[in-house]
C-alpha cells in the first residue's frame, strides 16, 4: 500500500509517573509512526501504557506523570517542546480525540449543539450563525436523524450511540489531520458499535484523515487499522501491516493472544482454549530482562537478563523479541 | 436428557418511581414472558445487547431478584413462590459468579473467610472440616492456599474472579449462573478464565447459564444459546446451529455485526438502523420491528410467539416457518 | 490444566495487608496527624500514670502558706487556693475529661450505629420510623436539659453527663451510618451474600458495617475534642463536675477570678484542653484522609 508522508512520529516516547509507592514507567520507549490517511491500531492489554500514550501525544499529562523523554513529531514540529497556549490551538483543531466514555466526556448542563459550536468557534474565525449552520451539518454527517431538534438536546436525552456521535462530530469539526480514538467503542453494544465503526472508516474516506486507533480488541484492528502496534508494559514489542501481524505474528506476545481469544472463527469449541499462562506483572515488580519472559513459553536465560530491541526481522515487521516465532512453532496448542 | 432448570413465562418489571410520594409512574419491563430450560450439564449461553434483560432473568432464577411473574422449576421443585427459610437449602444447589471481580469481593474480608462462609452459614463441618474444603477449592481454580488470609485488593482481576468462582462452587451446586463472568477481564486473562469454568463443568458436573454479551465468548463454551432483546428471547438454538442457521433477523444482524480478527474478511454488515428502544415504552406487537429490514404492519399488532421450527430451533419471527426464512450465511 | 498451579496467584509483597495496616501506611505520611497521635498517647499515659508518680494527692489541702504559689521546684504547676498541686489536679482532670469525652462518644456510637444500620439497610416504613425518631431527638434542646438533670440529679456530674450525651449525641452518627447503608447496600458483594443465602443480620453486621466505619471513626475522633469542650462548658456554667473532683472544666472554672493574680491556675487547665482538642481535631482529618474508600479496591 502506497504510504503518504509522515504526519505523526512518536520517537522513544517516556512517561514516567512518579508516585509514592514507586514510579510507574507506564510509557517506556515507544516510538511508532502515523501516515497521512492512514489507520495506526495501537493494541494492548491493561497496563500497557497506551492510553498513557495517547495523552502524551496531545500533551495531557498530569502530575505525577510527566514525559521524561522522547519526542512527538507532528508535521514536522515536536509536540513535546510546544507551550500550553500553542498545545491549544492544536488540540482540537489538527488533532482531535474521542473517549470511552460520552456521558463523561460530554458537559451535562450544556446542549450538544453548543458544545460543538465551542468546538468550532475556538479554533475558527467564523460567525455563531456560521457555526451553528456547520454544526447542524456536522451532526447530520455523523448519521444524527432531526440534527436541528437534535441540536437542543442535552447529553442525558441521547443514548450512548449518540453520544459517541456528536463526540465525533465534536472531533470533526475543525476537519483535523489525525483523530485518537482511545477505546472508543469499547463501552458500545455490538450493534451500535458496528454503527460507529462504519461511520469512522467513512468519514475517514471522505475527508484522508489519520487515526490512531486504541483498543484492546484484536478483532476490531483487523478490520480498521493497516497497520498495527502491539503494546506491552510501556513498549511496542510488534509493529507491522496488519495482514503480517494476523498472519505472521512474530511476537510470542501476539501469537499467544492471537491464539488464546476466542472468535467466530475458531473451530474447536468447548474445548481449551490456548492461553497465555500468568499475568501482566505489577509496574512495581516489573521482571527483568525482558518483560514478557515469566509468561513466554520459549524464555531463554539470555531473556531474562536482557531487554531486547525493537529490530526489523522482515521488510516492514519490527519485533522486540530474541526469538522471534516462525509459524511452525505450536507450543501455545 | 433431564431439565435441571425451567423457566416458564418469566417476567420481571421494575417500577420507575416518582411524583412526591414515589409513586410508580412507569415500569421498565426488564423481563416479558421468558421461556426456555437448561437440560443437566450443559451450557446454556443468554446472549444480548442492553436493556435485554438477560442479567435480570440470570438472577432472578436464582432469587435474587424477586420475579413478577411466572415460574421457576429448579430440579423438579417449584421454587418461584418458596419463602425464604425453605429456598435456603435449595440455595446451595444454585450459585452465581458476578461479572465485577472488584465489587463483588468485600474488601473487609480475607479470601480464606469469603470462600469459607457459604459453608459457615449452611452449617456444612465443623471449622477444621471448613478451612480443609476452602484449601481444596482454592487449589482446584489455581490459587495457592497459603494466601488465603490475604484480602481481596492485594490480587489482580483475574485472581479475584477465581476467588469469586470458588465462593460460588465451595457448596458443590449443580447450576452456576455466570453473569458476564469474563468481560471485565485482559484479553489474556479471558482464557485462563474460561478454560477454568470448561474444566471445572466436567470435574464437578456443573450446569451454567452464561449470561454474556461476546458472542465469540458464548459460542466457545456453550452447547445451547437464547438471544434475548428487549425482555424477550428472539431465538433459542444449539450453538452450531445457530451460528451457521441464525434465523431471527436479530441475529443476524447481531452476528453481523461481530468484529473478526482477520483481515481478510470483508464483512457483509447488516447495519441496523437507529437505538435500542427504551425498556419502559417497548414497541408493540414485536420489539424488533422498529430496527427490523423486513417489519411489515402485522409486526406492529401481533406478537410473534417462539416456536419450535424443528431440532430444538426455536425463533420469534412472523416470516419463519419451518426453518425456512431470509437466508445468511457466514 | 493449562495453567500451573504455582504460576497463577502470584501476590505482591510479603505482608498481609489488611485494611488496617493500609490505614496505618497512609496516617504514617501525616506529620500533623502523627503528632497529634504521640501527643494525646502521652496526655493519656500522662493521666493515668501520674497520679501514681505524684507526691502529692488531689485533695490534699496545703498548709496557709501554700496557698496560691506559682511554678516552682517543689509543685511543677503551683498550686491552687486550697494549697492543692495543680499537676496532680490536672491528671485527675485529664482522667476525667478524657473519660467523659471517649465514653460518651462510644455509648452514643452504639445507639447511633444501631439506629443507622437497620434504617438504612431495611429502607421503607422502618426507615422512615427511625429517622423521623431522630429528627424529634435532633430538635431537643440539650444544654437546658443538661442544667435541669444536673440540679435535679444528685451526685458529682460525670456519669450524668456522660449518659446526657449518649443520650442526644448519636443522631449525626447515626445519619451518617444510615448514608452508608444506603449505599453500600447496593454493592456486588452484598448481593453476592444473599446470593450465598447469608441472613440479614450477618449482612448487616459482618459486611456492610466494617465498610462504613470509616467516617464513625473520623467523627468519633473529631467527637471526643468535641465533649471535652462541652464537658468544659458545661462545667464552667457550675453544671458538669462538681468538686471536689477535678475537672479541666471546673479547674477554669474555680481559677477564672485568679486570672490576673495566678495564671498558672488558669493556663494549665486551659492549655491541656487547648492541646488534647487540637490534637483530637488533627488526628481525625489524618485519619478522615488515611480512610479515604476512594482508595481502596
Amino acid at each position: 500500500m502506497e504510504r503518504g508522508e509522515v504526519l505523526l512520529d512518536v520517537r522513544d516516547l517516556k512517561t514516567y509517573f512518579f508516585t509514592d509507592d514507586g514510579v510507574v514507567k507506564a510509557v517506556d520507549g515507544m516510538s511508532f509512526t502515523i501516515h497521512k490517511g492512514e489507520v495506526l491500531g495501537l493494541v494492548g492489554e491493561s497496563g500497557c501504557g497506551k492510553s498513557v500514550a495517547s495523552m502524551s501525544i496531545m500533551q495531557l499529562v498530569d502530575v505525577p506523570g510527566k514525559i521524561v523523554g522522547g519526542e512527538v513529531i507532528f508535521k514536522g514540529e515536536d509536540l513535546v517542546k510546544k507551550t500550553p497556549e500553542q498545545m491549544r490551538k492544536i488540540r482540537g483543531a489538527e488533532i482531535s480525540m474521542i473517549f470511552q466514555e460520552p456521558m463523561t466526556s460530554l458537559n451535562p448542563v450544556y446542549t450538544v449543539g453548543d458544545q460543538i459550536m465551542e468546538a468550532i468557534l475556538v479554533h475558527q474565525d467564523v460567525s455563531e450563525e456560521e457555526a451553528k449552520k456547520r454544526t447542524i451539518e456536522l451532526l447530520r454527517l455523523v448519521g444524527i436523524p432531526e440534527p436541528e431538534r437534535r441540536f437542543n438536546q442535552y447529553p442525558h436525552e441521547l443514548s450512548g450511540g449518540m453520544r459517541q456521535r456528536v463526540m465525533i462530530a465534536m472531533a470533526m469539526s475543525c476537519n483535523p489531520d489525525l483523530l485518537i480514538s482511545d477505546e472508543a467503542t469499547t463501552a458500545l453494544d455490538v450493534t451500535i458499535q458496528a454503527q460507529i465503526l462504519e461511520l469512522m472508516k467513512d468519514l475517514q474516506k471522505k475527508t484522508g484523515m489519520a487515526i490512531l486507533f486504541i483498543t484492546h480488541d484484536l478483532a476490531l484492528v483487523a478490520e480498521m487499522a493497516n497497520s498495527i502496534a502491539v503494546a506491552y508494559t510501556g513498549k511496542i514489542v510488534e509493529y507491522s501491516d496488519v495482514y503480517s501481524i494476523f498472519k505472521r505474528p512474530r511476537h510470542p506476545y501476539t501469537y499467544g493472544l492471537l491464539n488464546s481469544v476466542p472468535s467466530l472463527k475458531t473451530e474447536k469449541t468447548k474445548t481449551p482454549l490456548p492461553a497465555i499462562e500468568g499475568m501482566v506483572p505489577s509496574p512495581y515488580r516489573m521482571p527483568n530482562g525482558c518483560h514478557f519472559n515469566p509468561r513466554c513459553p520459549f524464555a531463554t536465560e539470555r531473556c531474562r537478563k536482557e531487554m531486547p530491541e525493537l529490530a526489523e526481522i522482515e521488510p516492514g515487521h519490527l519485533v522486540r523479541c530474541f526469538h522471534p516465532v516462525s509459524v511452525e512453532k505450536e507450543a501455545y496448542a | 436428557m433431564k431439565k435441571l432448570l425451567e423457566v416458564q413465562n418469566l417476567v420481571k418489571h421494575f417500577p420507575v418511581l416518582g411524583g412526591v410520594f414515589s409513586r410508580p409512574v412507569g415500569w421498565v419491563k426488564a423481563v416479558d414472558d421468558v421461556t426456555f430450560h437448561i437440560f443437566e450439564g450443559e451450557t446454556f449461553g443468554l446472549v444480548g445487547e442492553s436493556g435485554s434483560g438477560k442479567t435480570t432473568v440470570g438472577k432472578t432464577i436464582i432469587r435474587l431478584i424477586e420475579p413478577t411473574k411466572g415460574n421457576i422449576i429448579f430440579d423438579g421443585k417449584n421454587i418461584t413462590k418458596l419463602p425464604e427459610s425453605k429456598l435456603r437449602p435449595i440455595r446451595r444447589e444454585m450459585q452465581i459468579i458476578f461479572q465485577d471481580p472488584y465489587g463483588s469481593l468485600n474488601p473487609r474480608m480475607p479470601i480464606g473467610e469469603i470462600i469459607r462462609e457459604p459453608l459457615l452459614v449452611h452449617g456444612i463441618g465443623d471449622k477444621k472440616e471448613q478451612e480443609e474444603r476452602v484449601v481444596e477449592i482454592m487449589k482446584l481454580v489455581g490459587l495457592r492456599p497459603e494466601y488465603l488470609r490475604r484480602y481481596p485488593h492485594e490480587f489482580s482481576g483475574g485472581q479475584r474472579q477465581r476467588i469469586g468462582i470458588a465462593r460460588a462452587i465451595v457448596l458443590n451446586p449443580k447450576l452456576v449462573v455466570a453473569d458476564e463472568p469474563v468481560s471485565a477481564l485482559d484479553a489474556s486473562i479471558q482464557a485462563q478464565v474460561l478454560n477454568l469454568l470448561l474444566e471445572l463443568q466436567q470435574k464437578l458436573a456443573l450446569t451454567y447459564l452464561l449470561v454474556a454479551h461476546n458472542l465469540a465468548v458464548v459460542r466457545h463454551i456453550s452447547d445451547r444459546i437464547g438471544v434475548m432483546y428487549l425482555g424477550k428471547l428472539m431465538e433459542v438454538a444449539e450453538t452450531k446451529e445457530l451460528f451457521t442457521h441464525p434465523l431471527h433477523p436479530y441475529t443476524q444482524a447481531l452476528l453481523s455485526a461481530i468484529p473478526v480478527p482477520d483481515p481478510e474478511v470483508k464483512k457483509e454488515r447488516i447495519l441496523l438502523q437507529g437505538d435500542i428502544p427504551s425498556p419502559i415504552n417497548p414497541p408493540s406487537g414485536c420489539r424488533f420491528r422498529t430496527r427490523c429490514r423486513f417489519a411489515k404492519d402485522i409486526c406492529a399488532e401481533k406478537e410473534p410467539p417462539l416456536v419450535d421450527v424443528g431440532g430444538g430451533h426455536y425463533v420469534a419471527c412472523h416470516f419463519v416457518k419451518e426453518g425456512k426464512v431470509v437466508g445468511y450465511s457466514q | 490444566m493449562a495453567v500451573e498451579v504455582t504460576k497463577v496467584g502470584e501476590v505482591a509483597g510479603g505482608r498481609v495487608e489488611t485494611y488496617w495496616y493500609l490505614v496505618g501506611k497512609r496516617l504514617r505520611k501525616h506529620k500533623l496527624a502523627m503528632l497529634s497521635l504521640f501527643v494525646l498517647i502521652l496526655i493519656i499515659l500522662a493521666c493515668i500514670v501520674g497520679p501514681y508518680l505524684s507526691p502529692y494527692h488531689m485533695a490534699e489541702l496545703g498548709s496557709t502558706g501554700e496557698v496560691m504559689q506559682p511554678p516552682s521546684h517543689a509543685h511543677l504547676l503551683g498550686t491552687d487556693e486550697l494549697g492543692r498541686d495543680v499537676l496532680t489536679r490536672l491528671f485527675y482532670g485529664g482522667r476525667i475529661s478524657l473519660l467523659v469525652g471517649f465514653s460518651s462518644v462510644f455509648s452514643a456510637l452504639v445507639v447511633g450505629i444501631i439506629i443507622g444500620a437497620y434504617a438504612g439497610y431495611y429502607g421503607g416504613i422502618l426507615d422512615t420510623l427511625l429517622m423521623r425518631f431522630t429528627d424529634i431527638m435532633f430538635s431537643i434542646p440539650v444544654m437546658p436539659l443538661l442544667i435541669v438533670l444536673s440540679r435535679v440529679i444528685p451526685g458529682s456530674g460525670v456519669w450524668k453527663i456522660v449518659v446526657v450525651i449518649a443520650i442526644f449525641g448519636w443522631m449525626t452518627d447515626a445519619r451518617i451510618i444510615r448514608g452508608m447503608f444506603l449505599s453500600l447496600r447496593e454493592n456486588e458483594y452484598v448481593e453476592a451474600a444473599r446470593a450465598i443465602g447469608v441472613s440479614n443480620n450477618r449482612i448487616i453486621w459482618r459486611h456492610i458495617l466494617p465498610n462504613s466505619l470509616a467516617p464513625i471513626i473520623v467523627s468519633a475522633t473529631l467527637g471526643v475534642g468535641g465533649n471535652i469542650i462541652y464537658e468544659a462548658a458545661l462545667s464552667y456554667l457550675g453544671f458538669g463536675v462538681m468538686p471536689p473532683t477535678p475537672s479541666w472544666g471546673n479547674m477554669l472554672q474555680n481559677a477564672e477570678y485568679a486570672m490576673a493574680i495566678a495564671p498558672w491556675l488558669v493556663w494549665s487547665p486551659g492549655l491541656a484542653m487547648f492541646i488534647t482538642v487540637l490534637a483530637f481535631n488533627y488526628l481525625g482529618d489524618g485519619l478522615r484522609d488515611a480512610m479515604d474508600p476512594r482508595l481502596y479496591r
